[in-house]
């Protein structure tokens, strides 16, 4: 756990599907990460954001319909670092968001904490 | 009186001179006269033609019997008298005429006219006259010698040649302004052809006419008039002979009088014109540069003088026949091109237009131009037509279109799409225009021409497209997600490889049912019923289905969330028929669901009841999969509150949906009218 980048990190999980946000939340959990969440809807995950300081968060695109750019603002505005996980190409992710990173799904384990780590979160130890 | 016997002779003038008083006259004497004056009267009084002499300074008129006729009712008073005594009526323009002649000079005139009284009556003659002077011994000019040549008749016929030459040119420009009249309503070649040699033959007299065309070495006859007429009759030019065959190819008329006589022509062209019944005939070629080029002629039965005139005549019908027939044919030809352009337009579902380059007013428009903007069509055909066009495109896109205008005006072929409000209903539409330059024979822009597409289907179609794709994208790496998932999980909780095999296929199987549903939901939407059916059928068992219940109003439910609840309804089958009412130990199964109103809004709520007879220890299965999907995703993902009860009397589970308005994840919504 010690090797982990993620380690003692709360990491927000927005996400509408269940069986997927669980397996976000289980490999992050298993990453030594907190997780935080996992939302599934936009409004659930401005709640999340408000009453929890994330270090870092996953953000999928579609949440059952709508698009989730409302969570990116906020989480920009908090300066979170973030990535999407998203079924979408990148044509439809506004421009202010072209500097996000983005993992198709379905997504191994580490790819998530692999871009998150590149997103920003500073790893709690020295070691990598 | 002096009665001399001089001058000699019997005649009435030489009687008048011998007698006349010369003494009162500044001539004096007869008997004084000099030689010079005796021997010019002696000459004078002899000639046959016509003379007279003005002697002196005084021009004293002196003339012969010739002479006296011409001067009529003024002899015998002029005799002996200054000649513009005599003859005042001839000063202004003898008088000169006298100067110069008394100074030394012979002047002679052509075709004088002069009146002449013949028996009382005025008569006009034509003269040839000469005037000369007559010199003394000293060679002093004394005298004016004058004669005349009566040139009447040869004047007269002169006349009336060239009066015939004239009525005969006149004729012949009626004629051909006939001719060209006729010619110019007619738009066949072989009716105007037919018409020139019928008109030309009558007019001439002749025997036959024909028009005829040159193909290569030979003459093809297309069209005759006349006795023997035979058109269509193919002859080689070479059967003239060369000396005819070389005036005909450089275009000269040729002329044959009699042919049985004519040293052009051979025996082989003479024994053809006689099976004609050609004795003679005029014809002339006109020679195209390209090649090729027509025959006219006209034909005689009997050998006949043709005159000049008729000569004219026939190159000039020649030329006129060419002329009416290549026009008929370029006019044919261009009515032919423009209807081929005609059909073409208006078969096509695109509208093409051509507008003045300059004004930029419309010159053609495809009639589906009009029809497609209906009764509003005219607006575009008032005052400027670039304008009222440029009124329907909508405001964001006029600058685009004029800006196109522009360069297609200077030359450049552009494309552009932009959006117009049609006319006839308001409707917004796609159009992509080709507008491309027509040139003028120096190369400048005239007209510009314009294909105009209707491109509104296609961008409604391409942005759908665009949806589908990226929906289709996310629903499938979505699924591959959930399958990554559900695999996990299934791996978790199998003691075996075996056990894992059934549970996964079964699960994938589930997911594939729901799979297909969602790509058939455009046409048939998925509702709560479908779902439940679905399941059920799955189980293979419908021996045991007397043994299940399903009721509920058929409530549409959106794609978004039929996976989920597809998913739980299998877990809930799959124990059903494992250890739950539809197993081995009989029970029953009852699935139920309706429509709640409540203050909060509206939700779906559905029961899955089974009883069982028999008391079945609670499986641990039961707490696996298909408990967690209900109890725990199914509030997460979809907002539903549901509950899980499992006890010896068997299972009760209720889920209950939002419907519509409760929020985009809950998406039960629009109640469908109830099927059996």
């Amino acid at each position: 756990m010690k090797s982990s980048p993620l380690a003692n990190k709360r990491v927000l999980v927005v996400e509408d599907d269940y069986l997927v946000a669980m397996d976000i939340a289980r490999a992050l959990e298993r990453a030594g990460a907190e997780v935080i969440g996992p939302a599934p809807g936009i409004e659930a995950a401005l709640d999340a954001l408000e009453r929890t300081a994330p270090d870092g968060a996953i953000l999928d695109i579609n949440l059952g319909g709508e698009m989730a750019f409302p969570v990116a603002d906020a989480l920009m505005a908090r300066g979170v670092p973030f990535i999407f996980a998203t079924g979408y190409d990148a044509q439809v992710i506004p421009v202010r968001f072209t500097h996000v990173k983005r993992c198709e799904k379905p997504m191994a384990s580490e790819q998530i904490c692999a871009a998150l780590f590149g997103a920003g979160v500073t790893p709690a130890g020295d070691q990598i | 009186m002096n009665t001399a016997a001089w001058p000699y002779g019997r005649g009435e003038m030489a009687e008048r001179i011998r007698t006349f008083d010369w003494a009162s006259t500044p001539l004096g004497s007869i008997l004084s006269w000099p030689q010079s004056l005796k021997t010019a009267v002696e000459v004078m009084l002899a000639s046959g033609l016509p003379a007279a002499m003005q002697w002196g300074p005084e021009a004293i008129l002196l003339y012969n019997d010739a002479n006296a006729h011409i001067l009529g009712a003024l002899h015998p008073a002029a005799l002996g008298r200054p000649v513009f005594d005599a003859l005042p009526a001839r000063r202004a323009s003898w008088e000169p005429v006298l100067h110069r002649v008394m100074t030394g000079e012979s002047v002679v005139f052509a075709e004088q006219r002069l009146f002449i009284n013949e028996d009382g009556v005025e008569r006009k003659i034509w003269v040839d006259r000469a005037a000369s002077p007559i010199r003394d011994e000293t060679g002093a000019v004394v005298g004016l010698w004058e004669v005349f040549i009566n040139i009447t008749a040869y004047a007269e016929r002169q006349r009336k040649l060239a009066e015939e030459a004239r009525r005969e040119s006149e004729e012949r420009h009626a004629f051909l302004l006939r001719l060209s009249d006729a010619l110019r309503v007619l738009t066949e070649p072989l009716a105007i052809q037919a018409n020139a040699c019928r008109m030309a033959g009558e007019h001439l007299g002749a025997s036959r006419c024909s028009y005829g065309e040159i193909c290569g070495q030979e003459v093809l006859l297309r069209s005759a008039w006349g006795r023997d007429a035979r058109p269509a009759e193919r002859f080689a030019l070479a059967e003239f002979g060369p000396a005819l065959v070389a005036e005909f190819l450089a275009g000269r008329v040729i002329v044959v009088e009699d042919s049985e006589n004519d040293p052009r022509l051979g025996e082989a062209a003479r024994k053809r014109l006689r099976a004609a019944h050609i004795a003679a005939f005029v014809g002339v070629a006109l020679l195209k540069e390209a090649g090729g080029g027509a025959v006219f002629g006209a034909q005689s039965a009997v050998p006949r003088a043709w005159t000049a005139s008729e000569v004219e005549l026939v190159r000039d019908v020649a030329e006129r026949t060419l002329a009416a027939v290549e026009h008929a044919r370029a006019a044919a030809a261009l009515r032919e091109s423009e209807e081929r352009f005609r059909q073409f337009a208006e078969a096509s579902t695109d509208v093409i237009w051509i507008r003045n380059a300059k004004s930029l007013q419309l010159e053609y428009w495809s009639p589906i131009f009009a029809s497609g903007f209906g009764a509003k069509f005219d607006r575009f055909l008032a005052g400027d037509h670039l304008k009222g066009w440029l009124e329907i495109v909508i405001p964001e896109d006029r600058e685009r279109v004029s800006d196109a205008i522009t360069r297609v005006r200077s030359g450049e072929r552009v494309s552009c799409e932009y959006r117009l409000k049609r006319p006839c209903d308001g409707e917004l539409l796609w159009m992509r225009s080709t507008i491309f330059p027509l040139l003028d024979g120096a190369g400048g822009v005239q007209r510009i021409g314009g294909i105009c597409h209707d491109t509104t289907h296609e961008k409604a179609t391409a942005e759908r497209m665009e949806v589908m794709v990226a929906e289709l994208q996310h629903r499938t790496r979505n699924l591959m997600a959930v399958v990554q998932s559900i695999i996990a999980q299934t791996l978790a909780a199998s003691e075996n490889l075996d056990a894992f095999k059934a549970r996964i296929e079964a699960r994938l199987m589930a997911l594939s049912r729901v799979q297909s549903l969602l790509s058939r939901s455009e046409q048939e939407p998925i509702t709560i019923g479908v779902l439940v059916r679905l399941e059920l059928d799955a189980l293979g068992r419908n021996l045991l289905l007397d043994r299940v219940e399903v009721s509920g109003p058929e409530v549409r439910i959106r794609n978004s969330i039929a996976q989920i609840l597809a998913l739980a309804l299998h877990e809930l089958a799959t124990n059903a028929c494992k250890y739950g009412a539809l197993s081995a130990h009989p029970g029953r199964l009852r699935i139920t669901w309706q429509v709640e109103r409540s203050r909060g809004g509206s939700r779906l709520l559905l029961r899955w009841i089974e009883e069982r007879p028999v008391c079945v220890a609670v499986e641990r299965d039961r707490r696996g999969f298909g408990r967690e999907l209900i109890e725990r995703a199914l509030p997460y993902s979809l907002n539903a509150e549901t509950c899980y009860e499992l006890d010896e009397a068997g299972l009760r589970c209720t889920i209950a949906l939002p419907l519509a308005g409760a929020g985009p994840r809950n998406e039960v919504h629009e109640i469908l009218p109830a099927r059996q």
